[in-house]
C-alpha cells in the first residue's frame, strides 16, 4: 500500500506560511507531529504576487516543520485560499436503464453529467461534492443504489476559482522541489476540521476570517449548500485603523491586536489607547471608542456581504448550530458577538477536532484550515486501503 | 434652530443659479456663500460671501469641465475654502455635478464643513443624458466621493426636474427649473428653521439621509384652497422625481416635511401620510416634521425625501424619459467653452483615495463594483 503514514498540509496564508506535520496511527487518528511557520512574503489578498519571494517563505516553514517532525518532506498536500472562489450547484438528470432500478452505473453517469459545467476559460474547477440525489422529482436521497425509479437527479456542488492565482500557488511550491498531492480549498479545510457529524447535520456557517481572505462554508439539509470567498480579511481592518489615525502599519496592527474588538462599547467612550513608538514615528493616543468604530465597520460589512451572498445562493437564514469562527480574526474581542447579531444565531469560535499532538496546533482558531487537510487527506487515504471507490466527497482538480 | 446656523453654499455655475433662485424666494435674508472660479459668475451673484478659488490655474474663467482643472483650484484654495465654516450647525451644499467645478470642488468643501464640526447636506443635479458621456463619468465618479464625506446626498437628475417644469421653451426652461428646485430647497429650510409640533432638526434629516442608507430623491408639491392636502399629496406623488412610486418602494428611509399655516388639522397629515404610506414598502423608516407659519395660511407646501440603496440612478433610464422637445441649450454658460479641446473632455486623475498598504494591487471589487480596499468608515461617511 503506498498510501503515506505522513503527512503534510501546507497553506500560504497573506499573513505566514504553514506547514502541518501529521502521522496517521493504525486506528485512523491523526497525531500533530511537526509545526513549521514563517511570516510570508510575495502574498497579498491571499494571492501569490511574487512566485520566486513566495517559494522562499514555503521552503523556511517546511525546513522547520522537517526539523520539528523529524522527517523528510518531499510532498504536500496545499491549502488554496483566494477571493475569487466561487460555488454553484449544478444538477446532473439521468434516466434509470436496468428496468427501474438504480445501479451504480447511474450513479455515476449521473455524477459525470453534473460536474460537467461551463466555467469561463480563465476559472477552473476545484471541487465538485455531491450534495443529493433525487429520484423522480421527489425523494431526497444520499445513498440511492438499488432503489427504485425512473429518472435519477444528482445536484452537485461545483467549487471553483481564477485558475491563474491558483496556479501561481501552486507554482510557488513546486518551484522548490515539491510535489503537490492534491489541492484543498481552505474554507473546506477548515470547516472538515472543527465541525462535529451533529453540527454539519443541523445546518452551520464556518467563517475562516483570514488575513487577506475571508471563506465560507455552509452547510444545510445534512449537506454542503454553498462556499465561497470574500476579497477582504484582517490587513484590510490594519490599513483602515493606519488611514484613519495616520499612524505606521506596524502600530496600526500591534494596536489592533491589543487594543481591537469588533463591537464598539458604551464603555470605550471615554478611553484612549497608546500607540508605541516606533521608526520616524513618535507615538501617540488615539481614542479607543473611534478604532473600534473603524474595526466595527469594516467586520460588520464584512460579514453582512456573506449573508447577502448566502442568500443569494438560498441557503435558509435560520442554521440549527449557527455560526463557528476560524482562522486568526477568530481572535478578535466581540467578533462572536457581532457575528450573532448580524446572522441572528449563536456564534462560537471553532477549535479543531479529531487530532492531537503539538497543543498549539491543536487549540488556535487559527490551525483550522491546515488540520482540516490532514484530516482530508487520512479519510483519502483510509477510504483507499479499504479499497472502497472514492465517495466523491472531494476531488481535487490535479486528479482529474 | 436658528437660521443663522443654516450655511447655504452654492459651488460652481449651476450651484450658484440655485443659490441666486433661492434668495429671490426666500422671506428673510439668508446665509449664502457662492465658491467658484469664474469671476464674472461671481460678480453677478447675489450670494452675501463670495469666494473666488483658483484664480492661477484657471485665471478667473470657469474650469470649463475640466475635472483636474477643478481640484487643483479647490487644492490650491484649501485653506480660504476651510476658513468659510467657523461655526456649528448646518451646511447645505448645493452644485451641479458633470462640470469641471461643481464636481471636484464640491468634495473639498464637504470636508471643509465636516472639519468645522457641521453637519453638511449635499444637493446635486445630474447632467443631461444629452450632454453625453464625459459629462455623465466626471459626475458619476464624483458620486461615491461626496457621499464619503457628507451627511447626505441628495441627487436631482437634470432630466426629471425639466420635465416636473413642462416648460418646452429652453429660455423659460432654465430660470424654471432653478425655482422649481430652489423651492424644494427652501421647503427644507423652512423645516429646519420654523418651529413645528413634529420637529424633524438637522440630526433627524441626516438619519434620513446617512449616506449609507443611499442616495436620496428630493420631490416637492404645493397646493392651496379647500382641498389642499389631497390635490397636494397627488401632485407629489406624480412627481417625476418619484418615478412613478419606485423611489418610495425601494426607499429605506422618507422624510416628509409639512409646511402650512395655522389651520394646519391632524386630519391634513392623515390625509397626506396615508396615500404615501400606501405606495412605500413595509419596512421604510418613515419620519414626519411639520411646521406652521402665518404666511403659509390656506397653502400647503409638501416636500419629500426619499433614500434608497444604489450608486446612480441609471442614465440610460433617464435618457429615456428625456423630454424630446429640449434640444441642446443656448443660453452662454451652459455648457462652458471647452478650452478650444476640440470638446473632448480629459480624463479625471482619480487618487486611489485611502487605498494605503493596497495602493498597487488590482483593486477588491464588490459585487456591485465598490472598491473593498478603501476604508469602509469612509465609504459609509462615518465620523471619527
Amino acid at each position: 500500500m503506498p498510501a503515506p503514514p505522513v503527512i503534510v498540509a501546507l497553506e500560504l496564508g497573506t499573513s505566514r506560511v504553514l506547514a502541518l506535520v501529521g502521522e496517521i496511527r493504525e486506528d485512523g487518528h491523526v497525531m500533530i507531529i511537526g509545526i513549521g511557520e514563517q511570516p510570508s512574503q510575495g502574498i497579498s489578498k491571499g494571492q501569490v504576487v511574487d512566485i520566486e519571494a513566495a517559494s522562499e517563505a514555503v521552503r523556511a516553514a517546511l525546513s522547520a516543520a522537517e526539523e520539528a517532525a523529524e522527517v523528510t518532506i518531499r510532498h504536500v498536500i496545499l491549502a488554496i485560499s483566494g477571493g475569487h472562489v466561487r460555488s454553484q450547484v449544478n444538477r446532473g438528470v439521468v434516466p434509470v436503464l436496468d428496468r427501474g432500478e438504480i445501479s451504480r452505473v447511474d450513479m455515476d453517469k449521473a455524477m459525470n453529467v453534473a460536474k460537467a459545467v461551463n466555467m469561463p476559460t480563465d476559472r477552473e474547477v476545484l471541487h465538485t461534492i455531491c450534495q443529493h440525489y433525487c429520484i423522480d422529482d421527489h425523494q431526497r436521497v444520499i445513498s440511492p443504489e438499488g432503489m427504485e425509479g425512473a429518472k435519477l437527479e444528482l445536484d452537485m456542488l461545483v467549487v471553483h476559482g481564477l485558475r491563474a492565482p491558483m496556479r501561481n500557488t501552486i507554482k510557488a511550491v513546486e518551484d522548490i522541489m515539491i510535489e503537490v498531492r492534491d489541492v484543498v480549498y481552505a474554507g473546506l479545510g477548515s470547516a472538515l476540521s472543527v465541525l462535529s457529524p451533529e453540527q454539519k447535520k443541523g445546518g452551520v456557517l464556518v467563517i475562516d476570517l483570514g488575513a487577506g481572505t475571508t471563506e465560507y462554508v455552509a452547510y444545510a439539509g445534512g449537506v454542503i449548500a454553498a462556499t465561497g470567498a470574500i476579497g477582504v480579511g484582517g490587513d484590510h481592518v490594519t490599513n483602515d485603523i493606519a488611514l484613519a489615525f495616520g499612524i505606521p502599519e506596524r502600530q496600526a496592527e500591534r494596536c489592533k491586536r491589543e487594543h481591537g474588538g469588533a463591537m464598539v462599547t458604551d464603555d470605550s467612550l471615554d478611553g484612549n489607547v497608546p500607540i508605541a513608538p516606533g521608526v520616524g514615528f513618535g507615538g501617540r493616543s488615539i481614542a479607543q471608542h473611534s478604532l473600534l468604530t473603524v474595526i466595527h465597520a469594516r467586520m460588520d460589512e464584512t460579514l453582512r456581504m456573506i449573508r447577502r451572498r448566502l442568500k443569494e445562493d438560498g441557503v435558509p437564514s435560520h442554521l440549527a448550530a449557527g455560526v463557528v469562527l476560524v482562522g486568526g480574526g477568530a481572535h478578535m474581542a466581540q467578533i462572536t458577538e457581532l457575528a450573532s447579531e448580524v446572522f441572528g444565531m449563536p456564534c462560537e469560535v471553532g477549535k479543531p477536532r479529531d487530532v492531537s499532538g503539538l497543543a498549539t496546533a491543536t487549540e488556535g482558531p487559527e490551525y483550522a484550515t491546515c488540520s482540516g487537510l490532514i484530516q482530508y487527506a487520512s479519510k483519502q487515504w483510509q477510504n483507499q486501503r479499504r479499497s472502497k471507490p472514492l465517495g466523491g466527497l472531494f476531488r481535487g482538480f490535479l486528479k482529474r | 434652530m436658528d437660521s443663522n446656523e443654516i450655511l447655504i453654499v452654492g459651488v460652481g455655475g449651476a450651484g450658484g443659479r440655485l443659490v441666486d433662485a433661492l434668495a429671490v424666494l426666500a422671506p428673510t435674508a439668508l446665509r449664502t456663500v457662492m465658491i467658484d472660479t469664474d469671476s464674472k459668475a461671481l460678480a453677478a451673484s447675489r450670494a452675501v460671501t463670495k469666494l473666488q478659488i483658483g484664480t492661477s490655474v484657471v485665471k478667473g474663467n470657469g474650469a470649463g469641465g475640466d475635472g483636474a482643472k477643478g481640484r487643483r483650484a479647490a487644492n490650491e484654495d484649501v485653506e480660504m475654502i476651510r476658513g468659510l465654516f467657523v461655526s456649528t450647525g448646518m451646511a447645505v451644499v448645493v452644485t451641479g455635478l458633470g462640470g469641471g467645478t461643481g464636481s471636484t470642488v464640491t468634495t473639498e468643501v464637504l470636508k471643509a464643513a465636516g472639519l468645522a464640526g457641521m453637519t453638511s447636506l449635499c444637493f446635486a443635479t445630474q447632467p443631461f443624458g444629452f450632454e453625453g458621456a464625459p459629462r455623465t463619468a466626471l459626475a458619476r465618479a464624483a458620486v461615491p466621493e461626496i457621499r464619503a464625506v457628507t451627511d447626505g446626498l441628495i441627487l436631482v437628475p437634470n432630466d426629471k426636474l425639466f420635465e416636473s417644469v413642462g416648460s418646452d421653451s429652453i429660455s423659460e426652461a432654465f430660470p424654471k427649473a432653478d425655482t422649481a428646485l430652489a423651492t424644494g430647497l427652501l421647503a427644507l429650510w423652512q423645516l429646519l428653521t420654523r418651529p413645528g409640533y413634529l420637529n424633524a432638526g438637522p440630526a433627524e434629516l441626516a438619519h434620513v439621509t446617512r449616506p449609507e442608507r443611499g442616495i436620496a430623491s428630493l420631490a416637492w408639491a404645493e397646493a392651496r384652497g379647500r382641498r389642499r392636502a389631497e390635490s397636494a399629496v397627488k401632485q407629489l406623488l406624480a412627481h417625476p422625481m418619484i418615478e412613478g412610486g419606485a423611489v418610495l418602494n425601494d426607499c429605506r428611509s422618507l422624510l416628509v416635511s409639512i409646511v402650512g399655516g395655522e389651520d394646519l388639522t391632524l386630519k391634513d397629515l392623515g390625509d397626506i401620510m396615508e396615500p404615501i404610506k400606501a405606495v412605500c414598502n413595509d419596512e421604510v423608516d418613515i419620519t414626519v416634521g411639520t411646521s406652521v407659519d402665518s404666511e403659509w395660511k390656506s397653502r400647503l407646501l409638501l416636500t419629500l425625501i426619499a433614500t434608497r440603496p444604489g450608486g446612480w440612478s441609471t442614465p440610460e433610464a433617464r435618457a429615456n424619459t428625456l423630454e424630446p422637445t429640449l434640444t441642446l441649450p443656448t443660453r452662454a454658460d451652459a455648457p462652458p467653452p471647452r478650452n478650444g479641446r476640440g470638446g473632448v473632455q480629459t480624463t479625471m486623475q482619480l487618487e486611489p483615495a485611502g487605498r494605503g498598504r493596497f495602493k498597487n494591487t488590482d483593486p477588491t471589487l464588490m459585487d456591485g463594483g465598490e472598491d473593498l480596499d478603501i476604508p469602509t468608515y469612509q465609504r459609509r461617511g462615518i465620523r471619527l
